[in-house]
């Protein structure tokens, strides 16, 4: 569980789950670190070997944790380092959108996008539209830890 | 005898809730067996050594209730209500119904340790259907699932007399997309037949029913907030009548929502009692078409376990014209299990229960396999999905396509 931590009575500051695929978007966000690009402190990474890694269970359990916007993000089109995996992300997401708002999710609080090694740039530029984004929208309103989650989780 | 129950407990790692109420419950039903075995001698599991519910009930009677839980896994069972149609010692509200007697087992003891890593071993697709109830159940933001009738020549209303409740069809359809199994043409296909017999049904956001989480967790809190929102956010709508279109809700709406609900005053129809009430297949015209020959497949929560509902589907497919309807051999009371229950337990054993129901359906040589329940249509086109490097055996899974009820009527008439 992500522990960042909520201050009282000052501005909501969100909790935010990103998952990079190694190849391409986490040598991105590398790169936004390196050329000192700024974004905000909200997010965390989880580096993952391809954005088809990430099950929709993942999103799901992310939010039912108290996270508020969870973002995937992987090669563009055609550059995975698997051949076919974002498409895989492409078509498992979109379904997956359709879930969150049948399970009363925000359709904002997740988003899909791709980052190339080279653009650091754009990263820190996500980052920061994407934390506008959940700051906006204010806390999720799913309660937190509910039922036996916890234990599950391990 | 409660005292003697309650110290029992006490040394045991179990910590139950409702205690004094639900062991009076179990023991008295467990009270009524005289060990006729008969239970054992028609359960599927039994015959695949995996679960005996006499040696369970026996137990109960015998030695303390964590020591029970711990010797037998109660999560195994399927809740088929095969036993207790067998069983000669259940009638009305009394006697060994082995179904409510697990139910109400997994009610009180699914918060111990051992219980929780059994569900966890149970659970499959990730929990990924548990912890959506949850979230749904615990959400102050109503879903949004009614999207898929956009674009759609369909007229649903905001209040009236009768509902229709969808249920968690859209939400299939999205978790199995790669299956194809079309969930969301059952709902197009009853509202366009409603429409066309001038009904304009109720059709609202509600959440779940609440099944799985009930049967499949023993989970009474997230049930009960199920069963209050829909209750009361139908009852806000003016609805006297409910229409269901799945096995499960069927048996939630009907049975088990009065329970928890305190003023719980609705019809409960499956479309298919509701269809021949209207005799609405009646004055529908349907396409020449060649002879179609189907089978149906009794599921247990309409059959066994909601009020044995076999004659209404039946009656509905013989109102088909050109569709001739053969049975398998094990029907109504009988019917063979599809083997899974609320999306817990799917392993070999269950893929046999599965293999052996299709077998059966493809004996008859139907082009269709016709069901009622979306947990069947789901695993049994998983079973036929299969990838198989036999292929005599493709050639004959290929031979039975499985439909259910609702989106084979759709099929037949265009509608979807
Ligand atoms: S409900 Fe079904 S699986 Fe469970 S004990 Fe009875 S026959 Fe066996
Ligand atoms: S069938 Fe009924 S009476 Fe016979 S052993 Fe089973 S539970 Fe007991
Ligand atoms: S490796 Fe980047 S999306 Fe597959």
């Amino acid at each position: 569980m992500l522990k960042i931590k909520k201050k009282r009575n000052k501005e909501f500051e969100p909790a935010i789950l990103v998952f990079c695929c190694n190849w391409c978007s986490y040598a991105g966000a590398d790169l936004a670190g390196v050329s000192r690009f700024q974004y905000p402190p909200n997010i965390r990474i989880v580096r993952v070997m391809c954005s088809s890694r990430v099950e929709p269970i993942y999103v799901l359990r992310s939010f039912s944790n108290g996270i508020d916007g969870v973002l995937v993000i992987g090669c563009h089109k055609g550059d995975c380092h698997y051949m076919h995996g974002f498409e895989y992300t492409l078509n498992r997401m979109e379904h997956l959108k359709n879930l969150l708002k049948m399970v009363g999710i925000e359709e904002d609080r997740f988003w899909l996008h791709s980052i190339s090694a080279s653009e650091g740039k754009q990263f820190s530029e996500l980052i920061i539209e994407f934390t506008h984004t959940i700051k906006e929208l204010g806390e999720s309103k799913i309660p937190k830890r509910f039922g036996t989650m916890e234990f599950k989780c391990n | 005898m409660s005292s003697y129950i309650n110290n029992e407990i006490k040394c045991s790692n179990y910590n139950f809730q409702n205690l004094g109420v639900t062991i009076k419950n179990v023991i008295s039903m467990a009270n009524y067996c005289f060990a006729c075995n008969r239970c054992v001698n028609v359960c599927p599991l039994s015959h695949l050594d995996v679960f005996f519910p006499r040696k369970l009930v026996g137990d109960l009677i015998l030695s303390s209730l964590g020591e029970v839980l711990t010797n037998h896994n109660i999560w195994n069972c399927l809740t088929c209500g095969q036993c207790s149609i067998y069983c000669p010692m259940t009638q009305e509200n009394l006697g060994v119904r082995i179904p409510d007697l697990i139910l109400e087992l997994r009610k009180a003891s699914r918060k111990s340790k051992i219980q929780i890593n059994r569900i966890t071993q149970c659970e499959t697709h990730n929990e990924i259907f548990p912890l959506i109830s949850k979230m749904i159940a615990n959400n102050p933001i109503s879903p949004n699932k009614l999207e898929f009738l956009k674009g759609k020549v369909l007229k649903t209303a905001d209040s009236g007399e009768i509902a229709y409740f969808i249920g968690c069809l859209p939400l299939m359809e999205e978790i199995f997309y790669n299956f194809k199994c079309n969930y969301t043409e059952i709902p197009i296909t009853i509202i366009s037949l409603l429409n066309e017999a001038n009904i304009v049904p109720v059709v609202l956001n509600e959440k779940c029913c609440g099944h799985d989480i009930l049967w499949g967790e023993g989970d009474t809190e997230t049930f009960k907030k199920f069963a209050e929102y829909n209750t009361q956010l139908y009852k806000d709508a003016g609805v006297k009548i409910v229409i269901v279109g799945c096995a499960e809700g069927y048996r939630i709406w009907k049975y088990d929502y009065p329970k928890i609900v305190d003023d719980f005053d609705f019809k409960v129809f499956h479309f298919s009692e509701f269809f021949l009430k209207e005799k609405i297949l009646e004055h529908v015209k349907f396409p020449q078409s060649s002879k179609i020959k189907v089978t149906y497949h009794d599921s247990c929560r309409m059959g066994r376990l909601g009020g044995r509902l076999y004659n209404a589907p039946r009656e509905l497919i013989r109102q088909i014209p050109g569709v001739e309807l053969i049975e398998m051999d094990n029907i109504k009371d009988d019917a063979n299990c599809c083997g899974v229950a609320t999306f817990l337990n799917c392993n070999e054993y269950s893929r046999f229960l599965r293999q052996n129901r299709i077998n059966e359906a493809i004996n008859t040589r139907a082009e269709y396999l016709i069901v009622s329940c979306p947990k069947c249509l789901t695993h049994f086109n998983c079973y036929l999905n299969e990838p198989s490097s036999n292929e005599e055996k493709k050639e004959l899974r290929n031979n039975i396509k499985v439909m259910d009820l609702a989106s084979f009527i759709g099929k037949l008439l265009f509608l979807v």
